[in-house]
């Protein structure tokens, strides 16, 4: 899950929850669907094997990317897939800041919500 | 510190019950010896049990004022094995959580390479031999092509064959995390030069973006 004492409002998009390397390879995963590390590694051709690697170990503990081991005689390797697609993710991270938020306020944080409602 | 060296000397000297002592110590420098000869892995761990009472046994003999700053090296001794205990277990824990079991591909590779070979759950590129068992991660194995893992995994397997025994394997292991042994990694290049072919094993090499690449192939006389 994301980590709140990652979250940063004053960085742009998806780097507030991510770190931009992170941004990298989910939206990439997004866009493909599926994808191996060297796959990934085409596609991200200026960080190198071991740092995607990394990233990649990262993403799928904290659930949001999903591997499967494909594992045959002649060949093993991981195959790669977002855990939701983005829609998904926004309700997610959306659910746990509000209840973050309604945690310290109570109940101005849903009036406050429903004013945006009303106004959409 | 001279002057403790010296105070230890003189107190066993003094003592007593250091014939105890002296025994210990000619029984110790024997199973080396007999190590020497035998290659057996008991062998040189009996010896290093005996040093290690026989360390004890010397401490215990301590009497005069000097003593006291012996005892503190030796609790700074025992202080750092604890703590490389601990960042054992902690790597047991680590290996244990990443172990894949009955992976069908290892289970081949293991059959082609006459040894058996672990594999690790991890993206990242991992070569290790612990505890007398060698572990590849996922990552290599994606990454380099079969002569290449062969070379690894002989490089691996000299490490395993040559660790005197478990209590060594482990502290090296440990202590590695640290400081690398060159001298041991370009022995086992070269077993895995001959096992494997230089080539495979330069071009593994290279994929794996080792730190001391040149070094280590100049080891291997490339």
């Amino acid at each position: 899950m994301v980590k709140f004492s990652r979250i940063n409002i004053e960085s742009e998009g998806l780097n507030k929850f991510f770190s931009p390397n992170e941004v990298r390879i989910l939206q990439l995963l997004w866009e493909k669907e599926k994808s191996t590390s060297t796959e990934i590694n085409e596609c991200i051709n200026d960080l190198s094997l071991a740092c995607i690697a990394g990233t990649l170990d990262r993403l799928v503990k904290s659930g949001f990317v999903e591997r499967e081991l494909i594992d045959t005689e002649s060949k093993i390797k991981y195959i790669y897939r977002p855990a939701h697609t983005k829609a998904e993710m926004g309700t997610l991270i959306s659910e746990r800041v509000i209840e973050s938020l309604i945690d310290t306020f109570g109940d101005t944080v849903t009036d406050t919500f429903g004013k945006y409602k009303k106004k959409k | 510190m001279l002057e403790a060296i010296e105070c230890y000397f003189s107190c066993i000297a003094r003592s007593n019950t250091n014939f105890i002592l002296f025994a210990l110590v000619i029984i110790a420098l024997t199973m080396g010896i007999i190590f020497l000869f035998s290659k057996k892995p008991n062998h040189i761990f009996l010896s290093q049990i005996v040093t290690s009472v026989a360390l004890v046994e010397g401490f215990l003999q301590m009497s005069c004022p000097m003593a006291g700053y012996v005892w503190i090296y030796l609790g700074l001794i025992s202080g750092a094995m604890v703590l490389l205990g601990l960042v054992q277990v902690g790597f047991d824990r680590h290996i244990q959580n990443l172990e894949i079991e009955g992976s069908r591909f290892s289970r081949n590779l293991s059959f082609e390479l006459g040894t058996d070979i672990y594999l690790l759950d991890t993206q990242k590129i991992k070569a290790y031999s612990y505890k007398r068992k060698i572990y590849l991660s996922v990552g290599l194995l994606e990454l380099l092509e079969p002569d290449e893992i062969k070379a690894v995994a002989a490089h691996e397997l000299y490490h395993v064959r040559n660790t005197p025994n478990r209590f060594m394997a482990n502290t090296l292991a440990v202590a590695s995390l640290w400081f690398k042994s060159y001298r041991d990694d370009i022995k086992a290049d070269r077993f895995a030069a001959d096992l494997a072919g230089k080539e495979n094993l330069i071009s593994a090499l290279r994929k794996l973006e080792v730190s001391n690449f040149k070094k280590r192939l100049k080891g291997i006389g490339a």
